[in-house]
């Protein structure tokens, strides 16, 4: 019974990964908490506000818990987050989650809008500079993908706001206010990934366009077109969706620097503004929220790579 | 699988509503709206609760949708609003208003004595009004005379009264919104009285005002008013340039000639009242010493500062109060002359001896650290980079010391002994218009000098006159009075120098050119109450 033997290890694979992302999300979340401790500051002085007497503030202190010792502040925190109490934001005075909740579709658009640019643009051009190997279009793609890869994404936005939205009028200049607002964000946030892709694409085809299945299927009589859309493309495919799948957890790094720049109503910014008011709650479940869907985006992309690669299962 | 569909349902209402509730609003006046895009988010709107969290942001809201017994005009002399008039009492200790008839909140409840005492005294818990103290403190509570006369009572004559009947805390909200919806129902969903009202909040991120046609001066001239929070000033000038948005606020100085060559446009700024400054630790040598503080305000080339650094948008300061704020008195300027500023530190024993370029103090250099945070004033880093060249060039070694915005509040405040610098750069806005209440906040002595600064006293300044006049002024209704003691006060702080002086800077916005009546207050507010087209 070869094919059982096959999804008990597949099953075993895939349990040991999950352990193992659980593990770490666990050990972020000491992180996490260890690090916010340790910014310079008293939360309490700061929620007081300018103004406040010490005795204010040393009321705040001990509303807060801020005066117990820290390993019981740790555990409250974890076992709050084992229940889902992601304790109170003081800016918003409530538990946090909706608020959070509220923002996330925004950032998935964002997201999900920069990874499909990606595979819209980044392989079609990896593709035609791998056909026109060293003619004027693979230099014009090469060219821009070493430009893309240069330029900071935070000032691409800035060109692409000023072209687009100030000199033309064609685009909203921020925020989500239809499906058209996404292009210019999306635009800036998938820019050096569509780079990496075309890069990558490119270099994959051109190896895969030399091997022996190619020159069969030419003397056969087929195509250049057909054999690259027919034979090649799967096998471009693989090493390419990978690079996607791994690089997802940059773009989510990326949005925060986009979501500010275009105002954008998602969660990134929302982590920011939390950090810079000491709002714990918030920025302690954003972060968190971050990690949970890294570690998932790896999660997924090491199950597909085991649906391919079978010899994966048991390292 | 019912679940599944509930789910799926909620997500995709979700991001419905993200598509279309921003997209009904249009910019400028073809469904005459007006889009404010804003530095900083609203996370809250009502008065009380911490109010300070959202500042200014969230009282250029409370501005709008709620009224004040009196308000100030955009050279902060004070108007009437829900108040027609007021008379102070021969002891000066209580103040009667009278009230204007047919006033009602956003929920139909009139406005009358009851709602004003319910106010006053809301705003006089500390429990309630955590942030606004010292503007509340004075105040000893409030009685109803008849329907629409109240009179407000003082412990002692308060001088500044009206100032905070003006301020943002002095909004009136519709007490039966408050007993039915709770105490904090104001921070989310206000009722107040002014000429627009709350349609809907996305705390953080959007707020939608729409018009109160029950307003008691009329129909409001627009049907909608969105404050949105656009953090980058670079995406806030191009919103205004692509019609996204209407008005803006916090314009870099580097960015105004952008908007001046747009015939569109048009740059709204008014001379803030904070004056800006480096404070200095009295009590540490050689800062205690008044000479070496002179000579440092000797070595510093301010109007340079004004006129590069803010491209003539600021002004060398004059006073330890801004130009505009009431009460302010011009003294003398300390002139730039780095010559003189080395004679004066040479008189003080402060030479250079080993010919390292730096004086030396005690026999080791003379160096000092300077905290200055990044982007909370404008061109805060540029200008504290400035002062240390200069400190340099007449001998002073400087340490910059950056520190991140949200800390930084909080290290200006710390006691002396952990506090880790000896020069930090400050501002105070009184946010009540005050200049007494500014000096008071600022050069009061502390009750305990090494400590925790009682209000913003960082300086660690102490001189009984200026105690005395301070104390003198708070007492004293009469306005020429006042400003004379308090001119005395300034004259005395000026010339002791607890601070290097600085320059005032312009607080500037921008908004189309074809929108009328949208203000620029020095005291840092963007007011959009009276906008039209």
């Amino acid at each position: 019974m070869p094919d059982l033997a096959g999804t008990t290890s597949l099953l075993r694979f895939l349990g040991f990964r999950c352990l193992r992302a659980v593990a770490i999300a666990f050990a972020v979340v000491t992180i996490i908490f260890i690090l916010f401790s340790l910014v310079p500051g008293d939360q309490a002085a700061y929620l007081a506000g300018p103004g406040s007497t010490q005795a204010e503030i040393d009321r705040l202190r001990e509303s807060l818990g801020l005066n117990d010792p820290l390993l019981v502040q740790y555990f409250r925190h974890v076992f709050g987050l084992l229940q889902g109490d992601f304790g109170t934001s003081e800016v918003f005075k409530s538990d946090p989650l909706p608020f959070i909740l509220e923002r996330i579709p925004a950032t998935l658009a964002l997201t999900a809008s920069a990874i499909g640019l990606t595979v819209v643009i980044g392989i079609p051009a990896g593709l035609i500079s791998a056909m026109f190997h060293t003619r004027a279009p693979d230099l014009a793609i090469s060219v821009s993908v070493v430009a893309l890869l240069a330029v900071p994404n935070f000032w691409l936005g800035l060109l692409l706001l000023s072209l687009f939205s100030v000199q033309l009028g064609w685009l909203p200049s921020f925020g989500f206010s239809g499906p058209e607002a996404l292009i210019l964000p999306s635009l800036a946030l998938a820019a050096r990934l569509i780079a990496l892709v075309a890069r990558m694409t490119r270099g994959v085809t051109i190896d895969e366009l030399g091997k022996d299945y190619v020159r069969t299927a030419r003397s056969k009589g087929f195509g250049r077109t057909a054999i690259l859309i027919r034979h090649v493309l799967r096998n471009v495919m693989i090493p390419t969706l990978t690079v996607i799948g791994l690089q997802t957890g940059y773009l989510l790094g990326g949005s925060v620097v986009i979501e500010r720049l275009f105002a954008w109503p998602g969660i990134g910014d929302m982590m920011i503004n939390a950090i810079g008011q000491r709002d714990y709650a918030v920025a302690q479940a954003v972060t968190l929220l971050f990690v949970i869907a890294f570690l998932t985006i790896n999660l997924i992309v090491e199950f597909l790579y085991v649906l391919i690669n079978p010899r994966m299962r048991t390292t | 699988m019912n679940t599944t569909s509930h789910v799926r349902r909620h997500v995709l209402a979700g991001l419905a509503c993200v598509f279309l509730v921003p997209a009904g609003a249009v910019a400028g006046p073809d469904d005459n709206t007006l889009i404010f895009g804003q530095r900083l988010s609203i996370t809250d709107i009502g008065p009380a609760y911490n109010a300070f969290l959202q500042y200014p942001s969230g009282y250029e809201a409370g501005f709008v949708i709620f009224d004040r017994l009196v308000t100030f005009d955009d050279q902060l002399q004070f108007n009437p609003q829900l108040a027609e008039s007021w008379t102070i009492a021969e002891d000066q200790k209580s103040v009667t208003f009278k009230l204007r008839s047919g006033a009602t909140f956003h929920d139909g409840t009139p406005i009358n004595a009851e709602a004003i005492k319910f106010n006053i005294e809301r705003m006089m818990d500390p429990e309630i009004n955590t942030t606004n103290r010292p503007l509340w403190d004075p105040i000893a509570g409030a009685e109803v005379v008849d329907e629409l006369t109240v009179r407000l009572l003082t412990h002692e004559p308060y001088a500044l009264l009206l100032n905070t009947l003006a301020h943002g805390s002095g909004a009136i909200l519709s007490p039966t919104a408050i007993m039915e919806n709770g105490q904090e129902s104001e921070t989310q969903n206000p009722v107040g009285s002014g000429p627009y009202k709350v349609d809907s909040f996305n705390p953080g991120l959007e707020l939608v005002l729409t018009a109160h046609d029950g307003y008691w001066a009329g129909k409001p001239p627009l049907d909608k008013i969105i404050f949105r929070y656009i953090p980058e000033a670079a995406t806030r000038v191009s919103a205004l340039q692509s019609g996204d948005v209407d008005v803006i606020d916090g314009v870099p100085t580097h960015l105004i000639a952008q908007i001046e060559s747009d015939d569109g446009l048009q740059i709204l700024a008014s001379p803030s009242l904070r004056p800006m400054g480096l404070a200095m630790q009295t009590t540490v040598p050689p800062l205690d010493n008044v000479n070496v503080r002179r000579a440092l305000n000797h070595a510093i080339p301010v109007d340079a500062i004004a006129e590069k650094l803010f491209l003539g948008q600021a002004k060398a300061s004059n006073s330890p109060l801004a130009f505009n704020t009431v009460g302010h008195h011009g003294n003398e300027q300390y002139a730039y002359d780095p010559d003189m500023a080395r004679d004066m530190l040479a008189a003080e024993g402060l030479t250079d001896s080993d010919g390292n370029g730096i004086v030396e103090h005690e026999g080791q250099d003379l160096s000092f650290t300077l905290l200055v945070p990044e982007g909370v004033f404008a061109n805060d880093v540029l200008i504290a980079e400035t002062a240390a060249a200069a400190l340099q060039e007449v001998g002073i070694g400087v340490e910059i010391s950056k520190i991140e915005r949200s800390s930084f509040w909080d290290t200006l405040r710390l006691p002396v002994a952990e506090a880790g610098w000896q020069i930090g750069m400050f501002g105070f806005n009184p946010s009540n218009a005050s200049g007494l209440y500014h000096l008071d906040s600022m050069y009061t002595s502390n009750p305990d000098n090494e400590g925790r600064p009682a209000v913003w006293n960082i300086t660690r300044y102490s001189n009984a006159d200026v105690d005395a006049l301070l104390a003198e002024a708070t007492v004293t209704v009469d306005g020429d009075s006042r400003a004379a003691i308090l001119a005395e006060a300034q004259e005395i702080i000026w010339s002791e120098a607890p601070y290097i002086w600085l320059q005032v800077n312009n607080i500037i916005s921008a908004s189309r050119a074809d929108l009328n009546g949208v203000e620029v207050w020095p005291v840092i507010f963007t007011i959009v109450r009276g906008g039209s087209y």
